[in-house]
């Protein structure tokens, strides 16, 4: 059994539905999607009951945000007020549960964030800005933790925060969702484990349409739960979406409200943030009962969604896939130190340092198509520095196209030096490849932006 | 002619006015036994005072506490309470009485019956009532302000068996949403329907054998009124009218409030309000009665256990303010040393045998081995600070209720005290230090004595409509009272939904023969959202609108001459 961070106190809840924002008026990320939330926990009385403790939002600091994403051109150009809230409540139970303050915390807000990666061009799966890596990366500055396990609930592959700790080895992400062959994103699979000096600290659990609570919650057992044991993270974060329930209308699996719950109350999550979760009348108002409920350690024996009930029967073949799966994840949890071993061999052997990938990012929200070249800087003594060359074009040609350099939070002094020099060289010799060029170095919060034409550079 | 009437535990306080001034104020000890008498005897000595020589009165406010007393005291009215709140918490969350009885039933958000009741529940139900003899019932549902079909079905299986009991639904209660404080609330109103009806009805017949004719109005914990008559469906609103009174006297002496901070020093305790932009708060999760929430709207007051009684001894050899007193100060004839003493030393007070007071005193430093004005400086450091924590707690408190909207959020200001308003016998005691202290300017009306009558002489009516709207389901839900029913267009703006409620509002007042100018009313909320299901956009829009006469003074009052 994991030790939780806190053993006692009251769990805090942020309740944010950012009733006047909305991506469009018809869009289902809007107003509404909350709604019957509202009136759910508002009859209920939830925020009467002395288990819980009820929190005004507050506002992400902009040096917050700049911390994790490299938001284009700018961040005032792709983020509002109700993002900055979003994730500004995030941080502040995630303050409150560092400090002792509650011994739990869920953060119901809009919009979501799974689906921001750290290069951002646009919105992306109704995502701007990702809550819980912005939670984190100030949680881990601010009180100098380092092992952090994201376990991503939603029935989408939580792509964003994928991309933004690929190469942190401090930072467990294992991501539950739908099968990319058969829903958005199209990603997550077994072979996704991580960057080099991170193999194995990203787990997806690819789960086949109409997988019901058993088939979750076996893998959460037989899965999850050991290897948060092994890793001994120093918080445990649910990114929670709830459209992985029965009737949710964009995705196709089984899970039930007290599935949720059951879940929820395993995992013991330090802080829930909500993701996303379309079924308005028939799921929303119920599974936020339910996480409300498993949080607080109030009994949900009694909860059930009206309706037809949740499916009872695995589909055929699934547990034995679900067995298989179990089996290949761990496998490639624990092989983490002999790949990273093999990686810094094979540097040295050849006396190259970097390791290149590229990619093609869609942004279905925005139809942007971003081509991205990330260098890694394999280092033996942290995590290391990183670049992005990034190209955005949309139907009629390119909109961006950016250089940036990334400095984790423990990076070596080496790792730094080299990664000033890389963004200034960029500045004075490159500046006419790109628009603009970008600078983070997260333990100092320097957050710095060339604008190329202008040869300007301003620091957040 | 008007009058205000506001029974305290301790003192019965009534004021007589016109025309902008206080003709005349009066104290009287209350009966607690005899409440009515208590209130016969302050009218009948107010009319017959020379002031009220040949004037007319027009009407009187009463603030009672004959529900708080049948609520606190324990008096033994046995009331069942029948809950139906569907599957979702435990039944053992529900601890709100020691008869409550459940049944199956569920309604949700949308006001659409999900699962009905069991006939043979409501069958064993009825069998569980006529077995303990309770003639005092409340019915709660979950979401039955949405539609009450299941609390009118359950009623009236009961009703039909049971026809002299007293029934009360929680869907009258209240539009509003939060189950557990409308079952509260409700289960209080079953419970003391009927002894105020038989107060009311006495009360009535008291003042008709003295040939008093005006209206007779009482005093609500929201600083309005409604008609005697007007109460009977809704007595537990008549709880903590003593606070309204003060802070809507306050209000009176004190036009421009601004951002303030009202404190009423009693003898034994202090309550203390915010107003915010000259409007008094109401406390966000209602009245609590018995540490239950409930759905009745009361103004936010924090009590401090310090009075002007408030007994001075040692502990550990230190000087302390004791939270309660022992009888009257000592120059008010007293034994043991009080707050009051204290401060009519320090400061030359002069109230009542002074010399007594700076005796006691001497005896008392003397004994505790300190000088009398180390004593004194002490005492009222503690004083002060007792009231300052108070006040900056209930400022946090303000300051962090939560906000739902971006807007609220984005605009959300600290509150920043722009005066202190000081009423109460007790005000020039410790608030002209408090305010030193605070670093705002201190204002006392020479009326300060008796605000609280002041203000139920002074205060007009309020109240609330709240209209739900649905044109999805094509139904609304307007209150009060609550009333179900089917929208006239399936078309609607939220202009037409406004008007809709305001109509209500204006029916509800031409019946009660009240005349307030429209621009009285005031929307306190607005809200319209999008009806969607699944995917996409349905051609419906849920409302919720709310309309309210506003807690103020009548029409004709434009201030208190001096």
């Amino acid at each position: 059994m994991r030790k939780t961070r806190n053993a006692s106190g009251q769990t805090g809840i942020l309740f944010f539905p950012a009733f006047d924002w909305a991506i469009t008026p018809s869009h289902p990320e809007r107003e509404e999607r909350l709604l019957y939330t509202r009136d759910q926990i508002f009859e209920e009385g939830m925020m009467d009951l002395p288990q819980i403790k009820e929190y005004f939002p507050q506002m992400a600091d902009v040096k917050d945000i700049a911390r994790v994403h490299f938001h284009v051109p700018d961040i005032a150009h792709r983020i509002t007020d109700a993002h900055r809230i979003a994730a500004g409540s995030a941080i502040l139970l995630g303050d409150e549960v560092m400090r002792g303050k509650i011994r739990n915390g869920f953060s119901i807000v809009r919009p979501p964030g799974h689906h921001t990666m750290t290069v951002v061009h646009g919105n992306r799966g109704f995502c701007d800005l990702n809550n819980e890596a912005v939670m984190i990366e100030y949680l881990r500055k601010t009180y100098g933790i380092r092992r952090v396990a994201i376990v991503d609930t939603d029935v989408h592959h939580g792509d964003g925060t994928q991309d933004i700790f690929w190469h942190d080895p401090d930072v467990l992400f294992i991501s539950f969702h739908q099968d990319g062959r058969t829903l958005y994103p199209g990603t997550g699979f077994t072979s996704e484990c991580g960057g080099p000096m991170a193999w194995g600290r990203t787990l997806n659990i690819p789960l086949q349409p109409l997988t019901t609570d058993t088939g979750i919650l076996y893998v959460l057992e037989n899965l999850v739960l050991p290897l948060l044991e092994a890793f001994q993270p120093e918080l445990v974060i649910n990114s929670a979406g709830q459209d992985n329930h029965y009737t949710d209308p964009l995705s196709n699996m089984g899970f039930s409200a007290h599935g949720y719950a059951k879940l929820n109350d395993m995992l013991k999550p330090d802080i829930a943030v909500l993701e996303g979760g379309y079924s308005v009348q028939t799921a929303l108002p119920y599974v936020n009962m339910a996480l409300i409920m498993a949080m607080a350690g109030i009994d949900y024996s009694y909860l059930v969604e009206p309706g037809p009930p949740a499916p009872k029967k695995e589909p055929p073949g699934n547990m034995d896939y679900l067995k298989g799966l179990v089996e290949q994840l761990k496998s490639a949890y624990f092989r983490h130190e002999e790949k990273t071993a093999l990686t810094l061999e094979e540097c040295r052997r050849v006396n190259r340092h970097f390791g290149r990938m590229s990619k093609r990012i869609f942004y279905d929200t925005d139809y942007i198509n971003e081509s991205q070249e990330r260098t890694l800087r394999i280092c033996p003594d942290c995590p290391g520095w990183q670049s992005f060359h990034s190209t955005a074009e949309e139907a009629y040609g390119t909109i961006a196209n950016i250089y940036a350099v990334s400095i984790p939070l423990y990076a070596c002094e080496n790792c730094r030096a080299e990664a000033y020099e890389d963004y200034e060289r960029a500045c004075k010799e490159s500046a006419r490849n790109y628009d603009f060029i970008y600078l983070q170095d997260k333990a100092k919060d320097v957050y710095k932006r060339f604008e190329c034409e202008k040869r300007e550079e301003t620091q957040l | 002619m008007l009058l205000g009437i506001d029974v305290g535990g301790t003192y019965t306080d009534a004021a007589l006015y016109e025309a902008g001034k206080i003709l005349k104020t009066s104290k009287f000890p209350t009966r607690p036994d005899n409440l009515q008498t208590s209130l016969i005897n302050a009218i009948t000595s107010l009319l017959s005072a020379g002031e009220a020589a040949g004037k007319t009165l027009q009407r009187i406010v009463i603030g009672t506490t004959v529900v708080t007393n049948l609520l606190a005291t324990g008096r033994e009215l046995p009331t069942a309470l029948i809950l139906m709140p569907g599957h979702s918490l435990p039944p053992g969350s529900y601890r709100i009485c020691p008869h409550q009885y459940f049944i199956s039933g569920m309604v949700d958000f949308r006001g659409r019956v999900v699962e009905e009741i069991e006939e043979s529940e409501l069958d064993d139900c009825l069998g569980w009532l006529k077995k303990n003899g309770f003639t005092r019932i409340a019915i709660a549902g979950k979401f039955s302000n949405r539609n009450p079909v299941q609390e009118l079905e359950a009623a009236r299986y009961i009703q039909n068996a049971l026809p002299g009991a007293t029934l009360v639904l929680s869907h009258q209660i209240s539009a509003r949403l939060n189950f557990p404080r409308r079952a509260v609330t409700a289960y209080y109103t079953a419970m003391v329907k009927q002894p105020w009806a038989d107060f009311s009805t006495a009360l009535q017949q008291a003042l008709d054998q003295l040939n008093i004719q005006c209206e007779v109005h009482i005093l609500k914990a929201d600083g309005g009124t409604l008609p005697l008559a007007a109460m009977l469906d809704a007595p537990c609103e008549t709880i903590f009218s003593g606070p309204a009174a003060s802070v809507m006297g306050a209000l009176a002496l004190h036009p421009q409030s601004g951002n303030a901070v009202v404190v009423d020093v009693g003898g034994t305790t202090s309550d203390l309000a915010l107003i915010v932009g000259s409007q008094p708060l109401y406390a966000s999760r209602g009245a609590v009665i018995n540490d239950q929430p409930t759905q009745i709207d009361a103004f936010s007051v924090n009590s401090v256990p310090l009075g002007g009684d408030s007994l001075i001894e040692t502990e550990n050899g230190l000087p302390v303010i004791r939270p309660y007193r022992q009888g009257a100060a000592v120059c008010f004839g007293g034994s043991a040393l009080t707050l009051t003493d204290i401060m009519n030393v320090r400061y030359t007070l002069q109230l009542g045998d002074a010399a007594a007071s700076a005796r006691a005193v001497k005896t008392f430093s003397d004994g505790a081995g300190l000088l009398p004005e180390t004593l004194c400086c002490q005492i009222e450091q503690q004083a002060v600070d007792q009231l300052e924590k108070q006040i900056h707690h209930m400022m946090r408190l303000w300051e962090t209720e939560p906000a739902y909207k971006v807007w609220e959020v984005v605009h959300r200001q600290p509150f920043t005290i722009q005066k202190l308003i000081g009423i109460g016998a007790g005000a020039p005691l410790v608030l002209p230090q408090l305010a030193k202290r605070l670093g705002v300017p201190l204002e006392m009306s020479p009326y300060a004595p008796s605000a609280n009558a002041v203000g139920a002489a002074l205060v007009r009516l309020t109240l609330r409509v709240t209209l739900h709207a649905d044109t999805a389901t094509k139904k609304y839900t307007l209150s009060p009272p609550t009333v179900t029913d089917t929208l006239p267009r399936s078309q609607m703006q939220l202009e037409q939904v406004k008007e809709m409620a305001a109509r209500h509002l204006k029916e509800l007042c031409t019946a009660q023969q009240i005349n307030l100018p429209e621009e009285t009313f005031a929307f306190y909320l607005t809200e319209q959202f999008n009806v969607i299901s699944g995917w996409g956009e349905d051609s419906g829009r849920i409302f919720d609108v709310g309309v309210q006469i506003p807690p103020g003074f009548i029409e004709d009052f434009t201030g208190v001459i001096e």
